[in-house]
Order: structure tokens, then sequence, then C-alpha cells
């Protein structure tokens, strides 16, 4: 199964590329940031297919398919076709194709890849996570200096965003209190910079399951602690998230205090 | 050649791009550290450089030509003047996230008559000259006339340290409590200045940044019918630390907002 996630995610992102740049004539969804594009649909369509094609009996989601299919299955993918549709509708190149594997529940594999610049993250429960076959690691930066991070507020839109107030105040405590550098990317794949280094540290409030979970796992297995905004472990449902290196975990929880 | 034409600088960005890409797909590099572990400078930026000053130095040898990775600028005061950041985004560059870009701004008496900005990766090249408009690619651009300032995106990079650091840290936090629904972005380069000429962004706040950053970027945003101002709504010139940019219904809230006590 991992040799045919890595082959299939990277077809995934030709259908993506194919459509990029080339000013697909949008839909609106819920509101004018959640645009689906003809290319979400069309690699959600090929990726349902192959997988089910593949593995008739597993149960898959993807944010495009408004009924699961074999739901309650022992084998759950869980897929996001085009995460940041929105830079993906600019011409911004930081969007990416995510799935997840679970197994009764529990997340066993996942990969996210950007197609533009072809850059595979890769993660499988227990063995590590992986940027183009190589093992990465999280930052060891254990304070807040010269620290770049995603700190996330989203507004209520749609199904999406939870805790604004919280959110509101964390984000305005790391702009004024402390020389963070907050950084967006404007998809939820960007959180796989996090696991590589590049982020010291990720937290926000929005997200579905397959925005949440291809990337949980990669930040995981990079030695990333993945929390909610409460300091427990994240639970599925869970909008809202901390994501960071052991040592960083508790001072970024310690923002959310008064 | 007497003057700079667009197809020399298009095809001059996309070859000093193809330069760089050939160090960005190279797995390993050697970064040197030049003010602080976020001021990363590699190898690329010194060869994009050279390669670009060759090329305009020999095109237009008596033109002036002023680039960041540059210690002496070449034929200082000369009527036309190009402006070069080789790499711009080196954080970004370095780890291998794909948003930076290579900027050229062209100037004549002092008045910015060309600017281009190159993201090779995609092959997206955001272009611009004096009265005749802004593009990416083949397609014209015009910033979002429609968007109110309660829906505006904001990309804002305020350096606390920075000259109107305190001015821009009450700026941000009124921000995100009492207007702007959205979070502030920051991407770790100028790309923002184009995005607003494109409409993926409205608005962009900063305490940081040089001449070599501006020169190109500014009049896209302006081309694409934006007004680009200093932080205190004067016209930005060379050495102005500072820049307010935003679609032309913004721009004035937005300098209230910036300055309101």
């Amino acid at each position: 199964m991992k040799e045919f996630l890595e082959q299939t995610i990277r077809e995934a992102g030709k259908v993506g590329l194919s459509f990029y740049g080339k000013n697909p004539s949008f839909k609106i969804k819920s509101t004018e940031k959640d645009i689906v594009t003809e290319a979400d649909e069309a690699v959600s369509d090929f990726l349902v297919g192959k997988i089910h094609e593949t593995y008739p009996t597993h149960h898959i989601k993807s944010e495009e398919l408004s009924t699961d299919i074999n739901a309650g299955a022992e084998y759950e993918w869980v897929i996001d076709p085009i995460d940041g549709t929105w830079a993906f509708s600019k011409s911004i190149p930081t969007w990416a194709v995510m799935i997840a594997l679970l197994q009764h529940g529990e997340p066993i594999l996942s990969a996210v890849y950007f197609p533009v610049q072809d850059d595979l993250f890769f993660a499988e429960k227990g063995k590590g996570a992986f940027r183009n076959g190589k093992k990465i690691t999280t930052s060891n930066r254990t304070t807040f200096d010269y620290a770049s991070a995603i700190v996330h507020r989203y507004p209520e839109t749609g199904p999406y965003g939870v805790m604004v107030e919280r959110y509101r105040n964390v984000l305005t405590r790391f702009v004024l209190e402390t020389d963070v550098s907050v950084l967006n990317f404007a998809s939820a794949a960007s959180l796989c910079f996090v696991a590589c280094g590049i982020l010291d540290f990720a937290t926000g409030n929005a997200g579905l399951d397959w925005d949440r979970l291809p990337t949980n796992l990669i930040c995981e297995e990079a030695g990333a602690i993945i929390t909610d905004s409460d300091g427990n472990p994240w639970e599925r449902g869970r909008q809202d998230y901390i994501i960071a290196n052991p040592d960083l975990h508790p001072k970024v929880l310690a923002m959310f205090q008064p | 050649m007497t003057e700079p034409t667009k197809d020399f600088i298009q095809s001059l960005m996309r070859e000093a791009g193809k330069l760089a890409l050939d160090y960005y797909d190279q797995a390993n590099f050697d970064i040197q550290t030049k003010t602080g572990p976020m001021d990363l400078v590699t190898d690329a930026d010194l060869a994009v450089s050279e390669f670009l000053v060759h090329k305009i130095h020999e095109a237009f040898p008596d033109h002036a030509i002023h680039s960041e990775e540059m210690k002496d600028d070449i034929n200082p005061g000369a009527e036309w003047e190009w402006v070069i950041d080789p790499i711009d985004g080196t954080g970004n560059f370095a780890h291998h996230v794909p948003l930076w870009c290579n900027i050229l701004g062209v100037e004549r008496n002092g008045e910015a008559q060309f600017g281009a900005v190159y993201n090779p990766i995609a092959d997206t090249l955001y272009f611009a000259e004096k009265g005749k408009g802004a593009w990416r690619n083949d397609q014209q651009l015009h910033v979002n006339t429609e968007v109110p300032l309660s829906e505006a995106k904001l990309y804002s990079t305020v350096a606390p340290s920075n000259e109107h650091g305190e001015l821009l840290k009450p700026f941000v936090s009124t921000w995100v409590n009492e207007l702007g629904r959205r979070s502030p972005k920051r991407v770790g380069n100028m790309l923002p200045l184009c995005f607003v000429a494109s409409g993926a962004a409205d608005v962009v706040v900063q305490n940081t940044g040089h001449d070599h950053d501006f020169v190109g970027t500014l009049i896209i945003a302006e081309e694409a019918g934006a007004i680009a101002t200093d932080l205190y709504g004067n016209p930005w010139k060379r050495g102005t630390k500072g820049i307010l940019v935003a679609a032309p219904q913004l721009h004035a809230e937005v300098l209230d907002l910036i300055h309101k006590k």
C-alpha cells in the first residue's frame, strides 16, 4: 500500500498540475475562499477511482465526495484532492494533494505532495517521516527567538473556524509580545514545513479531517507533539491544533493561558 | 539597443530564474549567514546577481546597476538604472519552500519604467511597464476594487525593532481584533506586492525591505491599479523605509488605521 500511495499521489499531482495557471472556471462552494475548481474535482475523481479499483472494500472519504464509500471498513483513505485551492486559483505554488490511510481509526500512512516543485512528504507510523526519501525531523529551537511559525486565526466560515476569540488573542500576543516571525503559506499542507524544521511550530483554528490527518502523521513521525489548544492529545474532529517540537510545545501552549 | 525593452527584460529574467532553479534543485546548499539566521545568502544569490549584472552591463554599458549582492554600484548617477534583488526570499529558497523570486526594476531619471518579478518554479513572470499595465505571464492584472476593508486580505511584515516598528504593532493588533476578518499573512518575500496586482491580496503593510526590493515590485502593483506610498501616504522614494500598498478603495482607510491613536 506504501508504493501504491506514493505512486498514486504523484499521478494525482500531475492531474492537478494540468489545470494549474490555466484560469480554471470557478464555482463558489460556501465562500470566496472555498473555491472548488475543476481541478479539485478531477483530482478527487482520479484518486477515488484509483483507490476504489485497487482496494474495493476500503472506506474512502474525500473533500469532494458527498457520501463516503464503504463507511465503517477496516481501512480508511482520507483525501484532500487539492489543499490550498485559493492559492491554486491565484497561481501561488503552495497547494498540495494530501492523503492519509487509517486502519481501525489509527493513521498508518500519510503523503502530502506539492506537484509544482515535485516535493513529496511521506510518513509511516513508527517508521519516521521523509521528504523526497530523506528522513526529516522537527527543528530543535527551544525559544521564540528567531522562531518562524504559522499562527492561523480563521473566521467562522461555513464548517470551518472554531474558538475565534481565543485565536484572535493568541495571534495578537505572538505579534506584540514575541519576535516570532508569523508566516502563512495559504495551505494546510504547509504544516509539513514544521516536520522538516523550516517552521518551528504551528497553531490554528480551522480544518476538517482531510486537512488535519495527513500532516499530523508526518509531523508526529518527525518528532512533533500534537495537541488541541487545550493541551490534550489531538483527536479527530478537533479543528484547533498546536504542533511543535517537544521543547517549544509547552511554550506555545502557555501563550493560550491568560 | 539604446533603451531597455520588454522582450530583453523578460527573456533575461527567465534565464536568471533558470540559473537560480539549477541551484534550487540541488539537495544541499552552501549557506552563509549574513546578518542572522533569518537572512541566508546562498551561492545562487551570488551567481544570479553576477549573471544579471554581466548581461545588463554588456547590453547597456553606460547604465547604472545596483544589486543587493554587489558592494559598489556600476555607473552611479546614470540616466538609466537597473536595480536587482537576485533572489528575494532566500530563507524560503534555502529550505525549499516554493515562494521566492528574482526581482528587477529599471528606473529612468529616478522614475520606475519597468518591473519584473519571476517565480521560476511555476514559470510565473509578473511584469509591468510604466503607463502600459501589469501582467502575470500573458494575463493582464487588475487589483480587486470590489473588496471592502472588512474582507480585505492583508500581508504584513512588521519588524518590531526596525524604523516604524512601534507605529505598526498597534496597527496589526487593531487589524486582528477589530477589523479584518482574516489573519495578516507573511510569506517572507516581496511576492505579496504582485499578489495585490493579481487580486490575491488587497493590502501590504511592512517596515522591512530595501530599494532593491521595491523598485521592481511597486510598479507592478501600481500598474495594476494599486496605490503605493510610504507609511504616511507620501509617494515612495528611494531609501524610504516602510510601505503601504493597497487597492484604491482601501488605501485611505488603512492609512487612517495606521495612524489612529
